[in-house]
């Protein structure tokens, strides 16, 4: 790596050496601080202030990364957050600095930034890791404060380009009506690559958490509940008998 | 020819087998290359338990309720000092058991072992409510010394002073050493009679020059005797070899249990017995003698017979090694050699060792270890980590790693150390106290707790603000000081525990002339290692007493930690393993062992950590170490991977004895899917492994699991967890010791 390259610096917010549950395999998972959402159910509101966390260089990174490559043969490395994009130009470089290495890449991200961002990172991605939130745009807003046309619009793009998991949160009668669940898959039948939809449940884990920090459009957490495992298992099933590789 | 004549008596117990150099001299790691069968396929093959079986497990069960009961021991027998052949037979029911042997004439009836030391003896028995012999009690204080009385005859002042004030603690010095695996497989290929007839040939080759092995020789002779005696009580011929796998998994187990029922050491392994059943067994399947359920049936009965055995300990001894464990520890799996083809010795009896976790349901003994290669097949590696998942019941240690200085025919003794099965043995030496060591130099020698001057006095460290490279002088000066220390004690403890508590049956199932290790510990690595990374990279100011004691620490900064694979604290931590073993090495040792180094606690890490002041790396008085070699809980932020990164930063070259590393994660954690879990586990210990980490303890439990079972311990009768080297039934832990597990990092998101 050139020297300069590898001075550039993330603003990060931690580190995860063992990461299973966010791509395929054992990976290495760098959460980027910053977020331009404010999801009601997210679970790393620390990582929301693009201010926070600390800053470390590429070639700091790298060094960590290069040092657990044995253990990542099988899964790779994942940037999630916060939302990546927003430092799309650390993370372009990181992400190349590991496919140099061979190691299998992943972004984990809302999407909610401009085109040109996704197409300067799609190049330097294995796979996407996307989350709808809502299909129905005035749900979306009132769920993260912001509107999910271009959101939908930039997965449409990077999955006719890149393999692609489609991440889809259920709480209890706000994202799990038959009809919320026939759209999303109307929209992910579109999506060329698609490969599974993992579906998580609501967890109130980071709603605590949340409070502390400023710029929420709904406060009303409290009343967010985890559907039960029947309705999990009820929309599990509706994917799949639309074709859809679901994973719980 | 002698061994040509050997050969054709034993033309029948050794038909099929193909020949070799075993065939004309002691050597199971010949006959076991030439001659076991490697299988590359899957668990599918695996049989349910038997009925008879699962019947004398149902019996056993009852017998386990009624002995947990009575305090946790069934029934002592006070009068008769326990020897290869005090005891008569004794049966949970004859019909039912297809191997046969208990310690005593009743199962879990427990022997005692009064050479060790008769007031412990008396304090044991006394603990359970009984009372010792006095017949037994006089013949031993006033006849019969013991090793316990030998020991204290020579120790210094200086070193009962570091016992006494837990430098240095677990010393074998009041209970039997173990660590000695004796080959119990050459019983079943040779049969004791031409064991006996070589060990004659040993003798009269011995010079006069070693009247102590002469001694020894004769000793080894005499207990295979009674090996001869005993088995014959029991309705068998053990003169001759084993004629099939059954007799060859009897004969097998009446060899350890003569070494059980003659000691009690700490650590009794089994040793390495999967691929050597594997062609009795394999054989037996071929004449059309056993099907595949009675081949699991042998196992699963032998596994019954491990969980049965028994010694007397006293309570501080069940302080350190919690849970009464006899760490019968099996090794599984590892490579054959490379120069023939380097394949795995892997069988089905391999598996079906493993499967006795499902049939018989976890358990702590025997203590299951995977051998580990990459070079291992796919399909063994998920079945252990599968396994390793539903029984949180497996150790891992590294093949890779070990078998270049071991060799291929080696096992485990108690937790985490190798030893050439019947040509190394060890001389144990428990662990000293790292963290107390510091203080120590922290202190000018004098203990942190009581003020008492232990060491030589030397000024304190001056200044506000601790100074790294004046701390770091004056650590080494003690940790010089205390290797001194140490060496003596051990030459002498085993100096004793040869002449007073000799292993006669043991010794005699290894070659006349052994390679020996002393195997020295050090407990709280991570302490010391975060406490001088805390001194050099922050600013710490010692809190001093009236007395000068400095009681406390305060910490002005961040510093790293080790754990996170940082090599700013890793490498204290390196450091202070190589400078430590370089010490030891300095003095020289009893029948010129060689000095080895283990980062193993055991569960004494409680009781150390209870022992020891608070610690610059801002952890408090009293509060427990981490186990082994493992960071300070909650301090490796960065992950499971970037904690085993550390660990396996610390050299093996330098702790012979091992390195244990125990890992503990939340089910849910591990991935989302079964079959991701297993890929998930499977691929850390990869990583881990060809990282050259040594050893891994693996547990995949809930922490409110554990919350649970400490509230409602009935509702957990087979709740088993590995801490340090070992397994144990959690509900069998003191509070503390349970405490400190629930509070281990637990590897979860977020």
């Amino acid at each position: 790596m050139d020297s300069a390259r590898g001075k550039i610096e993330g603003q990060i917010n931690s580190l995860q050496s063992f990461g299973t549950l966010d791509g395929p395999g054992i990976r290495y998972v760098v959460f980027m601080q910053g977020c331009p959402l404010k999801c009601v159910f997210c679970h790393n509101a620390g990582a929301i202030d693009l201010k926070g966390g600390k800053k470390v260089t590429l070639d700091k990174l790298m060094e960590k990364i290069d040092k657990c490559i044995p253990y990542l043969k099988q899964g790779g490395i994942t940037v999630s957050g916060g939302e990546p994009t927003l430092q799309w130009r650390f993370v372009k470089e990181f992400l190349s600095a590991c496919g140099q290495r061979g190691l299998h890449t992943a972004l984990d991200t809302c999407l909610f930034t401009k085109k040109d961002v996704l197409v300067n990172l799609i190049p330097e991605v294995d796979l996407f890791l996307v989350s709808v939130k809502h299909m129905d745009a005035e749900k979306h807003f009132g769920l993260t404060g912001r509107d999910n046309k271009l959101i939908l619009e930039n997965i449409r793009y990077a999955a006719s380009k890149k393999p692609v998991w489609l991440r889809y949160v259920l709480i209890e009668g706000i994202t799990d009506s038959e009809e919320d669940l026939l759209d999303l898959i109307g929209f992910a039948k579109k999506l060329e690559k698609l490969e599974l939809i993992e579906l998580l449940s609501f967890s109130s884990m980071g709603v605590e958490k949340q409070r502390e920090f400023k710029g929420f459009k709904i406060t009303k957490t409290k009343d967010l509940k985890a559907p039960s495992l029947k309705k999990v298992l009820w929309a599990k099933k509706l994917l799949e008998e639309n074709g859809f590789k679901v994973v719980v | 020819m002698e061994e040509t004549d050997f050969a054709k008596n034993n033309k029948y117990a050794w038909r099929e087998f193909k020949g070799g150099a075993w065939q004309n001299e002691i050597n199971v790691q010949d006959f076991i290359q030439a001659n076991y069968f490697f299988y590359s396929g899957n668990e599918s093959f695996l049989e349910k338990p038997t009925q008879r079986t699962l019947e004398l497990f149902s019996k056993k069960k009852e017998l386990l309720k009624k002995e947990a009961k009575r305090n946790g021991v069934y029934d002592i027998d006070v009068k008769t000092p326990s020897t290869i052949i005090s005891h008569a037979p004794g049966y949970v029911d004859r019909k039912l058991e297809l191997i046969v042997g208990y310690q005593t004439d009743q199962p879990l009836k427990v022997g005692i072992k009064p050479k060790g030391g008769i007031k412990f003896t008396e304090k044991a028995c006394n603990a359970y409510g009984f009372e010792l012999d006095e017949t037994v009690k006089d013949i031993f204080e006033n006849y019969s010394k013991t090793h316990n009385d030998g020991v204290f005859s020579a120790y210094s002042k200086d070193i009962k002073n570091l016992r006494h004030n837990c430098l240095i603690t677990g010393l074998p010095d009041n209970y039997g050493r173990g660590r000695i695996i004796g080959d119990y497989r050459r019983v079943a290929l040779y049969g004791v009679k031409k064991l006996i007839a070589e060990k004659q040939k040993d003798f009269e080759k011995l010079s006069f020059s070693d009247i102590q092995l002469r001694e020894e020789v004769f000793e080894q002779i005499s207990a295979l005797e009674e090996l001869i005696e005993m088995a014959y009580s029991y309705g068998f011929d053990l003169t001759r070899p084993a004629l099939d796998a059954r007799e060859a998994v009897q004969w097998t187990w009446f060899a350890y249990l003569a070494a059980i029922k003659e000691q009690d050491g700490a650590a009794m392994s089994f040793g390495r017995v999967d691929c050597f059943f594997d062609i009795f067994i394999e054989r037996d399947l071929k004449e059309g003698t056993l099907t595949e359920s009675r081949a699991q049936e042998l196992i699963d009965q032998l596994i019954l017979k491990m969980r049965f055995v028994r010694h007397l300990r006293h309570p501080e001894y069940n302080a350190l090694f919690a849970g009464q464990p006899t760490w019968i520890t099996c090794v599984i799996g590892g490579m054959t050699d490379d120069d023939v083809g380097g394949k795995p010795f892997v069988t089905k009896t391999s598996f079906r060792m493993l499967h006795t976790l499902t049939n018989l349901e976890p358990a702590p003994e025997p203590n299951l270890t995977v051998l580990w290669s990459e070079s291992l097949p796919g399909d063994f590696k998920e079945y252990c980590c599968r396994i390793s998942i539903e029984s949180s019941s497996i150790q891992y240690e590294n093949d890779d790693l070990m078998k270049p200085l071991f060799g291929t025919d080696y096992a485990i003794a108690c937790c985490v150390s190798a030893m050439r099965i019947g040509k190394e043995m060890q001389f144990f030496g428990a662990r000293c106290n790292g963290p107390k060591l510091l203080l120590l130099a922290l202190n000018g020698g004098k203990d942190e707790l009581t003020g008492n001057q232990i060491a030589p006095a030397k000024p304190v460290p001056s200044g506000e603000f601790l100074d790294y490279a004046e701390v770091r002088e004056k650590y080494l000066f003690y940790c010089d000081w205390l290797a001194e220390q140490y060496v003596n004690a051990m030459n002498i403890i085993h100096f004793m525990h040869d002449k007073y508590a000799y292993e006669s049956l043991q010794m005699a199932l290894h070659d006349t002339s052994v390679k020996r290790f002393m195997a020295f510990g050090l407990a709280g690595l991570s302490v010391i290692a975060d406490s001088l990374s805390a001194i050099r990279y922050a600013k710490v100011k010692p809190v001093r007493d009236e007395n000068g004691i400095a009681v406390d620490f305060e910490v002005q900064g961040d510093f790293p930690k080790f754990g996170n694979d940082d090599s700013r604290a890793d490498d204290l931590a390196v450091e202070a393993v190589n400078a430590f073993i370089g010490f030891l090495k300095k003095y020289p040792t009893y029948r010129n062992s060689e000095h080895s180094l283990s980062i193993l606690t055991i569960t004494s890490n409680v009781v150390y950590g209870k022992k020891t002041g608070a610690t610059p790396d801002t952890r408090k008085s009293g509060e427990p170490f981490a186990p082994g070699a493992n960071p300070m809980h909650g301090r490796d932020t960065e992950g499971a991977v970037a904690s085993l990164n550390s660990v396996a930063k610390i050299p093996y070259s330098s702790c012979l004895d091992g390195i244990s590393n125990t890992f503990s994660i939340v089910p849910a954690f591990l991935g989302k899917t079964e079959k991701d879990r297993i890929a998930n586990l499977k691929g850390l210990i990869e990583g881990y492994f060809a990282k050259n980490g040594h050893h891994l303890n693996v547990n995949v439990l809930d922490r409110d699991l554990l919350l649970d079972a400490m509230k409602n311990p009935q509702k957990y009768p087979n709740l088993t967890i590995r801490v340090s080297g070992y397994a144990v039934n959690f509900t069998r832990l003191n509070k503390e010791q349970q405490k400190e597990v629930v509070s281990r990092t637990f590897h979860c998101s977020v």
